[in-house]
This record gives structure tokens, sequence and C-alpha cells, in this order.
């Protein structure tokens, strides 16, 4: 016999709602992930055409590792700084519907993004304790938040979704 | 005298009216008080309007009437323009109506992908855990109820 996984209905109302820790977590282990896979394939994608280039064989190990390492670092911070500035949003967060705005909920613009880039490693530093606000806090902060006078929202519409939930259980019946 | 009389002596009567002035009479009579001592409630309630109308050829009586000249004398534009198409759309029940409708078929069919619908499963299974949450951390901080702030103003007022 065939068993329905239940899903929560989606749930309108919560647009504009300051988004919880467990869909933050889930954005942010997405966006880890891509962020690591990106440079793996754009860093191979670069090695392979300069070794159809010079005909020579190169690794990434011959960069140097402080090199390599603050080319990571640039990395992600036009991961994370591109994105969010254009759109307000990175890959993970599209995915889970999140969008960061300013704390009064205006849109945000490039430089408070770039703080809230540069800032987020701050959160990681104390034990991990600046991450403490988006569990306990009210407005689900973090501290890199905090410095970047930022929040995270729920984004997506909920309200087409909802109706896609209620006429696929309409047409499942 | 009755109708008998009437039968039995018709040239007696007519030589009586002869000699009346029958115009002059007529003159003197009070028609306004000859109607008011008609009961008009008692007469029609003598009537028996189901046999009348069952007379009544209403196919007839349909046929015979212009209704192309009759829906050109009403004014649409004017009817509609009464309406308040914002009250009516706000009283249907959108949801009610995509559940119980073919619309919601229509709406599947057109709109829905896979892809679509595991983004929507995985976004509010997000938001419940996240409601889960968030109520766990009230109950451990013993916050009241309903105090959560929701959101940005601007956002959650629009």
């Amino acid at each position: 016999m065939m068993t329905r996984t239940k899903t929560p209905e989606p749930e309108p109302r919560l647009t504009g709602h300051y988004a919880g820790p467990v869909t933050r977590l889930v954005s942010y282990v997405i966006d880890a992930f891509l962020v690591s896979a990106l440079f793996s394939i754009v860093t191979a994608g670069l090695f392979w055409l300069i070794e159809l280039v010079t005909g020579e064989n190169y690794d990434a190990s011959d960069a140097g590792g402080l090199l390599g390492g603050i080319v990571f670092l640039v990395w992600i911070f036009l991961y994370f700084w591109g994105p969010m500035a254009a759109w307000g949003r990175t890959l993970g967060m599209a995915i889970m519907g999140l969008e960061l705005v300013r704390r009064d909920g205006e849109r945000v613009g490039a430089g408070r993004v770039a703080i809230r880039v540069i800032t987020f490693p701050i959160s990681f530093l104390l034990l991990g304790l600046g991450f403490i606000g988006i569990l306990l806090g009210r407005e689900h902060r973090a501290l890199h938040d905090v410095f970047a006078g930022t929040t995270i929202v729920y984004a997506w519409d909920a309200r087409a979704a909802r109706l896609r939930f209620l006429a696929a259980h309409r047409t499942a019946r | 005298m009755g109708p008998v009389a009437d039968e039995h002596h018709p040239k007696a009567i007519d030589r009586m009216l002869g000699i009346v002035p029958v115009d002059a009479v007529l003159r003197r009579v009070d028609v306004q008080a000859v109607l008011d001592r008609i009961d008009l409630q008692a007469l029609i309630d003598r009537v028996d309007l189901n046999e009348v109308l069952a007379k009544v050829d209403i196919d007839q009586l349909a046929a015979r009437l212009d209704l192309d000249a009759l829906i050109q004398r009403i004014d649409v534009n004017a009817i509609v323009d009464r309406v308040d198409i914002n009250a009516v759309v706000d009283r249907v029940d959108i949801e009610d109506l995509v559940a119980r409708t073919e619309i919601g078929r229509v709406i599947m069919q057109s709109t829905t992908s896979i892809a679509t619908r595991t983004l929507d499963a995985a976004r509010s299974t997000g938001v419940g855990l996240d409601q889960f949450m968030n109520r766990w951390v009230d109950r451990v901080l013993r916050r009241p109820r309903g105090t959560a702030s929701g959101g940005p103003a601007r956002l959650v007022a629009a």
C-alpha cells in the first residue's frame, strides 16, 4: 500500500515574517555546499583551460596555500555578497524562500550586505554564540544581522503554493 | 317582478319602460354611492384565479413578448456600474473554489512541476519546523503566547 507523506499546508499569512532557525540553517547548509562545489568546478575548469592553452600540467596546490586560501575567501565573499546585493538572497535562501531585508523591511543595499558578509565569521568565532539570537531572539537575528541592521524574512509565494497544495489534494482524490 | 315576469309579460315591461324617462332616472343615480356599496374584496374572493390562469396560454403570451426590445431598453452598463465587483470577489472563497472544482486540476496541469512541488514541500516543512522550534523556545523562556513580533511592520502590514 502506498502512503502519502504529510506535508504541512503552506501558510500565506507568514510571508514577510521573521524566518525561523530551521529554514535558515537549511539555507545555510545549501549555500555552504554550493559555495564549495562551485569553487571546485570553477577552479577545475580554469586549470583545465590553462593546461589547454599552455600545454603544461598544473595543480591547485601549485598556486600556494595562502594564495589559494585568499582566492577561496574572495570567492566566498562574492558568492554571498553578489546575489544578496542584487536580489536580497543567495541560492540557498532562494531555494528555501527567504529574503534579506533591512530591519525596517526595506530592501537591503550593497553596503549593508558587505558588512553582513564580512562580520559573518565573528558569529562563528564566539563559539557560535553569534547565532544564538536566531534561535532565541524574537526577530531571529544573528550577530552579523545586528552589525548590518538586517533581518531575514519568509518571502516565497505561499499563497500560490497553498492553491497548488489544495489543487494537488483535489486531483489526488 | 323577476325574470319569470319578464318571460310572461314582455310587452308590459316594454310599455312601462317606454313611459319611464330612463335618462332622467339615470342622471339622478348617485354612481359613487352605488360603487361604495360594492364589496370588491368579496367579489375578488369569489373569483377562482386558478381557473382563470388555467385558461391563459402562457406560451402564447410569451411568444408575443418582444424580448429583444425589452433587453435593449435595459442599460446593462448602468447595472454593472452599480455592482461592487471587488466586494463580490472578496466574498468568493478562492481556496474552497480550487479545492472543490476543476480549477484545481487546471492549476495543477498548468503550473505545477515536480520541482515546484518539491520546493513547496521543502519550504512548508521548513516553516512548520520553524514554528515548532519557536513554540518550544517560547515555552522554555516562559514567554506568553502571542507575543511574537511577527515581522518588520512594513512587510507584515502589507
